[in-house]
This record gives structure tokens, C-alpha cells and sequence, in this order.
């Protein structure tokens, strides 16, 4: 198991047809559909796999398609500092 | 524009003063020393600006108030005066003295019934002894606020006939008493009704910062005669000057930056380094629904107060297990 923390200082807001998050040092990403969707997930605390099922809905996924895509989107959250390991 | 910050003190104890956290934690002086006002009237002169906006706290509370303003009019400054109203009589009387043209004293107006009996009275006598140097503004807390008060005061006292609106904005990380945007519209629709009862009496309106195109009905900018540049795009930020000689982007956002005042700086040069300051927090919008927003994509509305955008950000500690291969 790997475990990503989100990192200190980041912050979000919700829009009605994405997300914009703030590294709080400069960096913004706004986020529109999948992604958005699952930083949301992960933001209340969803598991790796619960996330992974709902994505499987919320996107039409298949359960492969959506693990790699929660995945993915871990790893590159992580790469941009939004994510870090403790 | 920038508003010089002369106290970090005021004589009333507004729950919407947008200046009170840094009042509270306020590291240095009370007062601004003579020697930063001269230093702030140097960058208005460098910047070509007219205008010399006194604020405090309460800035007529200032023990050389009367040495400032003679100050800034030898320099020829057009002086504004951001007041409570509570204004001591030594200030009060030199105010007295000067013409129309040159000074305008902009009073937040204590509404009748709401406020201590000995300030309103207080309020009332400035009035008397200002009269149409003195313009009345308000800040709106509550949607529920009646404006109407506004014109009996001004045909009362023979006032100015201009009302300055303003809206109760939250201090970032503190708790002032502020207006939630979800009342805008409402607060919209009743200035709206207010406004066509002032304009049939010859008053016009204002708007202070943070107005929003979206919060007034549809057709009501047109029938007020509003501009887009004065209802959404107020925020250009003008500086506030604070009594230590530090620059902070507005009160609201006092504790996100703060910017030392130097020798050759123009208030260009200052509000170019917030604004990059801001750069990061700009895509954070008042509502939901700003993004696709027409007003926006149009250049009409800089989506709000940042404060009340940045005050619904979400910073939640999470955490999330990823299996090995996951």
C-alpha cells in the first residue's frame, strides 16, 4: 500500500461544470469530468476501491478501465504536488 | 486610487468592519506617522492621482488629522474622508472650512433606531454642520435592510445627492458579520426598487466593491442606467495604506499579502505585484455556476469579491490507500 495525503495548502471550490484546485503557492488545475469527479470522491474520504466502483459508473467504465484511471490520476496528482506521501 | 490607512483605532464598533481583524492584530503603529503620510502623498503625486482617500479605523480620530488635510491640500489633493461619522470637534471644524469642490466626507450612516441614541444624535449634527460635503453610504449585512432611511436624511440635512452602497464582506479566516452571496439576489432586487425611488428624486447611486451583475433582475441594470464597470468589475484592487506603511490588496485580504512601501513605487507598480500575488486565487469564483457565465466570458464581471470566492474554497485533510499495482 502506498498512502497519498493531500498536501497542505491545497484547496478547492465546486462548480457547476468543474473543479478548480489551488496547490496555494501558484499552481491551478481546473478539473472537468472524470477528474472532477473523483478528486470530490477522494475528498470525502472514499476508499481506493469504492472509488474505483463508483467510477466504474460515474464514467462507463469497465472495472480495469477504472482502476487504471483512478490510478493514473493519483499518480499524476502526486506528480503536480497536489498528493504527497508521509 | 488608494486609501491611506491614517488609524489602526475607531470610536465605533461596526460588526461588519471589514478593518477589524487588522485593527486587532495590528503589529506597529496606531497612528501613521507624519513622515509615511508625506511618503504616501509622494506616490499619489508620482502616480498622477487627484485624490487623497482618508480611512481608518476612524481617520479624523488621527491626533494630527487637522495637519494632514492641510498637508494634502497644499499639495493640491482633492481630499475624501471615509468616516463613521463620530467625528471629533477639532477635525470636524477644520472640515467645516473647506469648500465643496475639495472635499467630500463619505459617512457610514448609523440607521435610525439601530445604533447607541448619543452617536446617532452624534451622526446627525455632522450632517448639519457638512451638509453637502457629506455622502451617505451603507454597508448592506442583511438582505432585510431598508435603504429608503437614506433619502429622508439627504433632503433632511440638504446632503449630497449620491448614496454609496457597499456590501458587507467577510475578512478571509476571520468572522465578521458579512452578507452571503446567496442573499445577493435579494439584496439586488430591493436596491433595485431603491434605486428608482432615489433617481424620481434626483439622488444617484454608487457601488462599492464586490456588486455582481447577476444579482440584479433582468432589465434592472438598464433601468437604472448602470454600467458593467460599475456593478461588476469594481475589484481592480484599490490599495489600502496601512498606518505601519505596509500595502495590503483590501482589508478583506489583509492576511494573504502585504507589500512594504518603497521610495520609487507607483501605486501601478504596487497593484501590478498584488494582483500577480492574486493570480493563483482569481479562478476561484462566488458561485457555482460562474464559469460558463456569459457576464465572464464577456470581460463584464471579474466574478466578485475574492475574499467571499476564496471563503468557499474547501481545504479538507484526506487520504487515500493505494494497493500495489492499483
Amino acid at each position: 500500500m502506498t498512502t497519498y495525503h493531500v498536501t497542505r495548502g491545497t484547496h478547492w471550490s465546486v462548480g457547476r461544470t468543474s473543479l478548480t484546485v489551488s496547490d496555494g503557492q501558484g499552481g491551478v488545475w481546473t478539473f472537468v469530468h472524470p477528474e472532477a469527479a473523483l478528486w470530490d470522491l477522494l475528498s470525502r474520504g472514499t476508499r481506493f476501491d469504492a472509488a474505483v466502483e463508483l467510477m466504474r459508473h460515474i464514467a462507463s467504465m469497465s472495472a480495469d478501465e477504472s482502476s487504471a484511471f483512478v490510478g493514473a490520476a493519483i499518480e499524476a496528482w502526486h506528480d503536480a504536488g497536489l498528493l504527497e506521501q508521509r | 486610487m488608494a486609501n491611506l490607512s491614517l488609524t489602526a483605532t475607531c470610536n465605533r464598533s461596526c460588526s461588519f468592519c471589514f478593518a477589524a481583524e487588522s485593527m486587532e492584530t495590528h503589529q506597529g503603529a496606531t497612528f501613521m506617522p507624519l513622515e509615511v503620510v508625506e511618503s504616501a502623498f509622494d506616490l499619489l503625486t508620482r502616480s498622477q492621482v487627484a485624490e487623497a482617500r482618508l480611512l481608518g479605523g476612524e481617520p479624523t480620530v488621527h491626533p494630527e488629522f487637522t495637519t494632514i488635510v492641510d498637508r494634502a491640500l497644499a499639495r493640491g489633493f482633492r481630499i475624501l474622508v471615509f468616516s463613521g461619522g463620530l467625528i471629533p470637534p477639532k477635525a470636524l471644524h477644520r472640515l467645516e472650512a473647506i469648500p465643496e469642490e475639495q472635499l467630500a466626507v463619505l459617512i457610514n450612516v448609523i440607521a435610525p433606531g439601530t445604533g447607541k441614541p448619543s452617536e446617532e444624535a452624534r451622526q446627525r449634527e455632522v450632517f448639519e454642520r457638512l451638509g453637502r460635503r457629506v455622502v451617505l453610504g451603507v454597508t448592506i449585512e442583511s438582505p432585510g435592510d431598508d435603504l429608503c432611511f437614506l433619502i429622508d436624511l439627504i433632503e433632511r440635512f440638504d446632503l449630497a445627492r449620491t448614496v454609496r452602497l457597499g456590501l458587507g464582506h467577510p475578512i478571509l479566516g476571520a468572522g465578521n458579520t458579512h452578507l452571503h452571496p446567496r442573499h445577493y439576489p435579494e439584496v439586488g432586487a430591493r436596491t433595485t426598487e431603491f434605486g428608482l425611488i432615489a433617481r424620481a428624486r434626483g439622488i444617484a447611486l454608487s457601488f462599492d466593491c464586490g456588486w455582481v451583475p447577476c444579482m440584479f433582475p433582468a432589465e434592472a441594470m438598464a433601468t437604472l442606467g448602470l454600467t458593467e464597470h460599475e456593478v461588476g468589475l469594481r475589484c481592480s484592487p484599490i490599495l489600502d495604506l496601512l498606518p505601519d506603511g505596509s500595502y495590503v490588496s483590501c482589508y478583506p485580504l489583509a492576511a494573504r499579502a502585504r507589500e512594504a512601501l518603497v521610495d520609487h513605487a507607483t501605486l501601478a507598480s504596487v497593484r501590478d505585484a498584488f494582483l500577480d500575488k492574486q493570480r493563483a486565487d482569481r479562478p476561484f469564483m462566488l458561485y457555482k455556476e460562474c464559469g460558463p457565465c456569459h457576464w465572464r466570458a464577456e470581460g463584464k464581471c471579474t466574478g466578485g469579491c475574492l475574499s467571499a470566492s476564496l471563503q468557499r474554497t474547501r481545504h479538507r485533510d484526506f487520504a487515500v490507500e493505494v494497493p500495489h499495482g492499483g
